[in-house]
């Protein structure tokens, strides 16, 4: 069954509502409906949001075609992403690490654990920081070096480098790394810096925080079905950036920018 | 419509998607037309109703 069917259902036993995958159009163009909140009680249980639903079936669609052996996140909250990699890659060990800085987070990593013991899974929440604590506790609890890491704790630049520094020690050699919320928060820099360790790094535009997968330049065929999906070409997404400005020029309540477009707009070659 | 639907499907169809003309009239004899050839218990699916 579908991971999204199966992840649903676990945050509800443990007295959650969950709302995610929302369209942003259909509600005042809120960036951050598209992703997770967790609720309870009528409540928003933390700021914080879990990947978008549509992240999920990504991660399923990437578990499908290339299931992983032994999974690291940095950055848990509430465990969305965690139990949804453990459930997307049923024989793999997932560890998850977050400094719990927060009531809410410290909470986060019990719910994961909880959801983890009930639904039994391979899967592990702990309290750690990145980098001081991921070569200590990836040994002590992934019985082999993460060959898929997800990358989504604090969302600068500089702790992004940090942090896929601090998991690149600990990796396999083939090793995919996923990276949450790279157009979303502008972490263009600290993928400049992944490419230059020699992995292929590729946009996932059709992810709604605009993901990041690198990978070392072997997996490219096995990981192909994927990113054809989820990374369109950069050819074809300047022809969806070039039609979505000249739309947004017919929208203006001129008369003459609404015949110019027409009338002449149609008329003019699309850039590629 | 009711042709079609028995040539080419070997059952009533379920579920049924409706995405032609977005409108509501035209929604609605879509879903009247679809309605007499779907099975008794069929999904109906309408893509961009909000």
């Amino acid at each position: 069954m579908n991971v999204a069917l199966r992840l649903y259902p676990l945050y509800r036993d443990q007295g959650f509502s969950v709302v995610s995958g929302l369209n942003a159009l259909h509600w005042n163009q809120r960036r951050w409906v598209p992703f997770t909140k967790f609720l309870r009680s009528g409540k928003s249980v933390t700021w914080h949001l879990g990947i978008s639903l549509h992240e999920v079936n990504f991660l399923d669609s990437l578990a499908t075609i290339s299931p992983a052996r032994s999974v690291l996140v940095i950055g848990n909250s509430y465990g969305w992403s965690a139990v949804a990699l453990a459930l997307a890659n049923p024989d793999a060990k997932v560890t998850a690490i977050d400094p719990a800085l927060s009531p809410d987070t410290l909470e986060g990593l019990k719910i994961t654990n909880a959801i983890a013991k009930a639904a039994e899974l391979a899967l592990v929440a702990v309290r750690g920081a990145a980098p001081q604590d991921v070569a200590s506790l990836v040994p002590e609890h992934l019985p082999a070096p993460p060959d898929l890491i997800l990358i989504d704790a604090l969302h600068n630049n500089e702790h992004v480098v940090v942090d896929f520094e601090a998991a690149r020690k600990v990796a396999s050699p083939d090793a995919v790394f996923l990276f949450h919320d790279v157009h979303d928060f502008n972490l263009y820099a600290a993928m400049d810096h992944v490419r230059a360790t020699g992995l292929v790094v590729r946009r996932l535009m059709a992810t709604p925080s605009g993901m990041v997968i690198a990978f070392p330049a072997s997996r490219e065929g096995s990981l192909a079905p994927v990113l054809a999906v989820y990374g369109p070409d950069e050819a074809d997404l300047a022809v969806i950036e070039y039609e979505s400005t000249w739309l947004q020029c017919a929208k203006r309540k001129s008369k003459t920018w609404r015949a110019w477009s027409r009338n002449i707009f149609p008329r003019l070659p699309i850039r590629h | 419509m009711a042709g079609v639907v028995q040539e080419h499907l070997p059952a009533p169809s379920d579920p049924a998607l409706i995405d032609a003309l977005h409108e509501n009239e035209h929604v609605v004899i879509d879903f009247g037309v679809v309605r007499k050839v779907a099975s008794r218990d069929a999904a109906f699916i309408f893509h961009e109703v909000i």
